[in-house]
């Protein structure tokens, strides 16, 4: 009988990603409205998970409250797909040194801006419909 | 907390924990601290959302990785190499674990069978119980909509008047859009026969209590049902609510009903119907589904929404009345602690303004809008989940009891399996593997078990019980079930391994033939004895309900049930516009159906027994002086001459009403016995007069002339309320009030189902336009009215079935065990001499010790506890002696019973083949 190893376990290590190998933007649509969010709330500037969390929380107007495990599955997922990385920018003194910040890559840029052409040209459609009105889009 | 969540962690797989622990840590203390600075409520709902996703997400990563390592581990092991491993040796494990089980087909089915019935019992409940109680109510922020109460002497619950309303509405400032609503049903006519339909009387801001929305059309303005009117018309709309006539002519009209008689046509809306003979116009079309508190209540449908009328220029001296129900939405920010304050406030207000005697002890209060529409039913839900958990835990104790078994017989295997070099973790991690299986098994069982339960119990649990057509086997209770199913197999999974595993360490095989397995015996008794406590404390539950059962059905309602058929009828004001135009109705159908051949008896009458509260009335007594706030009050019932021996009420002293009690006769009344115990107790009632007009000039008193036997009004569990009736002329006449609904009952000299026919075609004759409603023979009445203790004791009597059969299987287990165990002693003892009866005694004897201990441990529990049951009991004491007599029988029965096999095989021990055996 053979015996056991103790490091079979497999080890992920963490790759750069390979920018010039990235499909195009259309691959990743539609985009599930959390992760769409996500990228959102870091248009702007790095922030870390609980920011992420506070600023889904007003992109939403408080419907939506994501708890870490989901947040962080879906950091996770993002980042796997290259659509995030880790930021290099640094927790401030007085916050926990353990605290890290998240940035959007180009990659995620460009495939937010697809997501929300796509969801525009949604809402129009339902506006030529006279579903909604045109002032409230 | 944190430090739980953190240890919670562990769940990840490694990687995943290394990478992103500690970040995930932080976001969970910024959170918690968030929801803790919004109270507590928030706090624990925040945990239980936290410690939901934790579970979920680290099962979706572990899986994630399971998944990943069995691609590598198929491809791995087909390239030789050693990565795939582990993934090898857990796929070995499951696969032998489900040999070993196929291996026992016995044991197997044996515990899945067992952990089902506790796992499919329990869904089903805990279904129940998540349709009808936790759901939340289907209004927007349900948490947010309150009830208003009035209260006062000897009332401690009371709908509001119009006055109250009013002022309540114009007061308050921490609730908005305070709003009532009275029931009734109309007759709608035009097109197809006419009929009966349920209509919902509403101020049109109870739309925005409930945030209703339109399917089609709109809603009623916020104008509708203003009127001017002067309030003695207002008042006469009572509870039974004739309302076309007094209210704007606008409707709402609930979707089914939309459907079902104008066939889902959409241009109905800004049409006209026929209310009551009145045009109504149709404003919109409700959302499918949608219900009205009440209907949520009474499991009915909303088919009727119209405009309540509200008289802003009531007089609101008026305070009589208490016939609306009503409801309002608290202000954002506002508790309902506070709220509730303000209108206990504002109702003291109103006694010291004059509005009512301080004697009276008016008072007003405030209680969530789920509260009044769940009602009892979680007490009772509630009752019968802590059975289904004591069922669980039996089972539990049951599939513990075959392992530890089990792994006792299994100890050669392991012992060889461990020679060979199968490491501790290992063959602890086999035997783990086998129990998950088997208790996954068992939950998948049980769930389909539970399925069919849940299926079985709203098609035959009481209407009376709300929600219960709601109750669905839904992702939480699948989860639930997993978890508990999971848990049990962890943790008596764990029992029989860890058992091993220490045996092991002081030795293999010293024990092999060991006589005694001391404490693995101790253990395996304790928890005998624990299954048989908790089995007792359920059958105790079981035996005391169906007592409590027996004495409800021996309990006379006071009407005599047998062929006797009842119906509401509720005439048109359009047709019916004054009081002589309903009594001449009354008068003609009641000679027509006593006409019929098969009926003896026919009258009308206001309220119908045993279904619930009809209200009560105030009154003097001749020659007593009246005691502001203290007047003797009693139900009031308005009959037709006939009503006592159509009902089959006795009449004990005195007389009933005749024909010849009518408008402009002398006044007469008939009180039941509990009024006269009360009001009369010393005196003589018959001859003395009463008035129901205790303030105004004009008296009209009415002389009594009958005391009649007691009407159970409220339900067999409520005892009779004090009650007067009235001829309804004499009521007519001397109250000014029109009574446009009545219940009508007719008697025959045969079953009660063979009436219908001929009185729907006798009315007919009457008015063709007419619909009467609520059609049943009065036995049904009756049933209805038990069906809830019904309900809990057909329940309870099945879990208590299932507890002592469980228990039985446990006592036979640990029994033929120990003479597995003392195969060798007992056959050298026979050897030795011993006779068959004395060995027989010895096994059955310890089976008994052993029942003799649970059974008086469970009397002990069931006592303690049994006072919690008290409130759903009827005339049986939870310490009932005959039922725990009973209960000891039973038991000891069942016990010696289950020992008596295990018995015969020890007499039956051949001393030859057992000396040899080992």
């Amino acid at each position: 009988m053979e015996k056991s190893r103790k490091h079979s376990r497999d080890e992920t290590p963490a790759q750069p990603v390979q920018q010039a190998a990235q499909p195009p933007p259309e691959v990743y649509l539609p985009m599930k409205p959390v992760d769409f969010m996500v990228l959102m709330a870091l248009l702007q500037q790095p922030r870390h998970g609980y920011g992420i969390v506070k600023d889904i929380e007003e992109q939403s107007r408080g419907q939506v409250k994501m708890m870490p495990g989901n947040l962080y599955a879906i950091l996770r997922r993002l980042m796997k797909d290259g659509l995030l990385e880790e930021s290099e920018r640094l927790p401030s003194s007085d916050e926990d040194q353990r605290r890290r910040y998240y940035r959007i890559t180009d990659t995620g840029r460009g495939v937010a801006a697809a997501e929300a052409r796509r969801l525009r040209h949604l809402v129009s459609s339902a506006e030529s419909a006279e579903l909604i009105g045109r002032e409230e889009a | 907390m944190s430090g739980i969540y953190r240890r919670l962690t562990v769940f990840y797989p490694p990687s995943v924990r290394r990478r992103w622990g500690a970040d995930m840590q932080l976001v969970l203390q910024d959170l918690a601290r968030e929801a803790h600075q919004e109270g507590a409520w928030r706090a624990l709902r925040f945990w239980m959302r936290a410690l939901a996703d934790l579970s979920l997400e680290s099962g979706r990563a572990r899986l994630k990785q399971i998944r990943r390592s069995l691609a590598r581990g198929v491809l791995a092991s087909a390239l030789g190499g050693r990565r795939g491993l582990i993934v090898d040796l857990f796929r070995q494990d499951l696969h032998f674990s489900w040999r070993s089980l196929r291996r026992n087909p016995l044991f197997t089915l044996t515990a899945v069978v067992t952990l089902a019935l506790g796992i499919g019992a329990g869904s089903a409940i805990f279904s129940l119980l998540n349709g009808v109680v936790l759901q939340p109510l289907p209004y927007p922020q349900p948490d947010r909509i309150v009830n208003l109460w009035s209260t006062w002497r000897d009332q401690p619950k009371g709908h509001l008047s119009m006055a109250e309303f009013l002022d309540f509405r114009d007061q308050l400032e921490r609730l908005q859009d305070v709003s009532i609503w009275s029931r009734g049903s109309v007759n709608l006519t035009g097109g197809e026969r006419p009929q009966r339909v349920d209509v919902t009387f509403i101020t049109p801001s109870l739309q925005e209590v409930l945030s209703m929305r339109p399917h089609l059309g709109r809603l009623l303005p916020p104008e509708a049902g203003r009127v001017t009117a002067s309030p003695q018309e207002s008042a006469q709309s009572d509870a039974e609510g004739q309302g076309a006539a007094n209210s704007s002519s606008l409707a709402l009209m609930g979707h089914s009903l939309w459907l079902n008689r104008f066939g889902g046509d959409p241009s109905l809306v800004g049409r006209t119907v026929h209310v009551d003979g009145v045009e109504v116009e149709v404003a919109g079309i409700l959302r499918p589904g949608f219900r009205l508190p009440d209907d949520i209540r009474t499991a009915s449908s909303t088919q009727l929404v119209m405009p309540l009328s509200v008289d802003e220029s009531y007089d609101r001296s008026q305070r009589g009345w208490h016939q609306y129900s009503a409801a309002a939405r608290l202000k954002p920010g506002v508790s309902l602690a506070q709220a509730d304050a303000e209108i206990g406030e504002t109702a003291r207000r109103f006694t010291e303004d004059g509005l009512y005697p301080p004697e009276g002890l008016y008072g007003a209060y405030l209680s969530p809008l789920k509260e009044e529409v769940v009602g009892q039913s979680d007490e009772v839900l509630g009752l019968l989940l802590a059975a289904v958990g004591f069922l669980l835990l039996i089972a539990c104790a049951n599939v513990a009891g075959l392992q530890m078994a089990r792994s006792d017989v299994r100890r050669l295997e392991m012992d060889v399996r461990s020679a060979l070099g199968a490491g501790r973790m290992r063959l602890i991690a086999q035997l783990l593997n086998e129990n998950l299986l088997l208790a996954l098994m068992g939950g998948l069982a049980g769930l389909a078990l539970g399925v069919g339960l849940v299926e079985l119990l709203i098609n035959f649990g009481p209407q009376s019980l709300p929600r219960l057509q709601d109750a669905v086997l839904d992702v939480r209770v699948v989860m639930v079930t997993l978890a508990v199913s999971l848990l049990t197999g962890l943790v008596f999974g764990m029992v029989p391994a860890l058992h091993w595993s220490r045996r092991r360490s002081l030795g293999l095989g010293q024990e092999r033939t060991s006589t005694a397995g001391g404490s693995r015996q101790r253990l395996r008794s304790a928890v005998v004895v624990a299954q048989l406590a908790l089995c007792v404390v359920l059958v105790a539950g079981a035996g005391l309900t169906l007592r409590s059962l027996g004495k409800l059905g021996q309990v006379d309602p006071g009407v005599d049930p047998e062929n006797l058929l009842v119906f509401y009828v509720g005439l048109p004001q359009a047709t019916y516009p004054d009081q002589q135009a309903v009594e001449m109705f009354h008068r003609r159908a009641l000679e027509r159906l006593r006409s019929l051949p098969s009926v003896e008896h026919a009258s009308s009458f206001r309220g119908l027994p045993l279904t619930g509260s009809i209200g009560d009335w105030d009154f003097e007594i001749e020659g007593r002086p009246l005691v502001d706030g203290n007047e003797p009050y009693g139900d009031w019932q308005v009959v037709t001459p006939d009503y006592f021996a159509t009902m089959g009420i006795e009449i004990l002293r005195g007389r009933g009403f005749t024909q010849a009690d009518r408008r402009g006769a002398r006044h007469v009344v008939v009180i039941n016995q509990a009024l006269a115990e009360t009001y009369f107790p010393d005196s003589d009632p018959l001859g003395q007069r009463i008035s129901q007009n205790t303030s105004g000039q004009d008296k009209a008193w009415a002389t009594i002339v009958g005391v009649a036997a007691n009407v159970r009004q409220l339900g067999f569990h409520q005892p009779p309320n004090r009650t007067f009736y009235r001829p309804l002329e004499q009521f007519h006449e001397a109250t000014g009030l029109t009574r446009l609904g009545l219940w009508m009952g007719v008697r025959g000299n045969r079953g009660a189902e063979a009436l219908m026919e001929p009185v729907r075609r006798a009315l007919g004759e009457i008015d063709p336009e007419l619909a009467f409603s609520a059609a049943a023979p009065f036995q049904q009445v009756a049933q209805t009215a038990l069906s809830v203790p019904r309900f809990i004791a057909l329940l309870l009597g099945l879990f208590a079935l299932s507890a002592l059969l469980l228990s039985c299987v446990g006592i036979y287990g640990v029994l033929a065990y120990s003479v597995n165990q003392r195969h060798r002693e007992i056959g050298i003892r026979m050897a030795l001499g011993a006779d068959a009866r004395r060995l027989l005694s010895m096994v059955l004897g310890r089976g008994l010790r052993l029942s003799g201990a649970g059974l008086a441990l469970g009397l002990l529990i069931a006592l303690s506890v049994g006072g919690l049951l008290q409130s759903l009991l009827f005339g049986v004491s939870a310490s009932d002696p005959l039922t725990y007599g009973a209960i000891i029988i039973i038991l000891l029965a069942a016990a010696a019973a289950s020992s008596y096999l295990p018995a015969r095989r020890a007499v039956q021990v051949d001393p030859m083949v057992a000396l040899r055996s080992d």
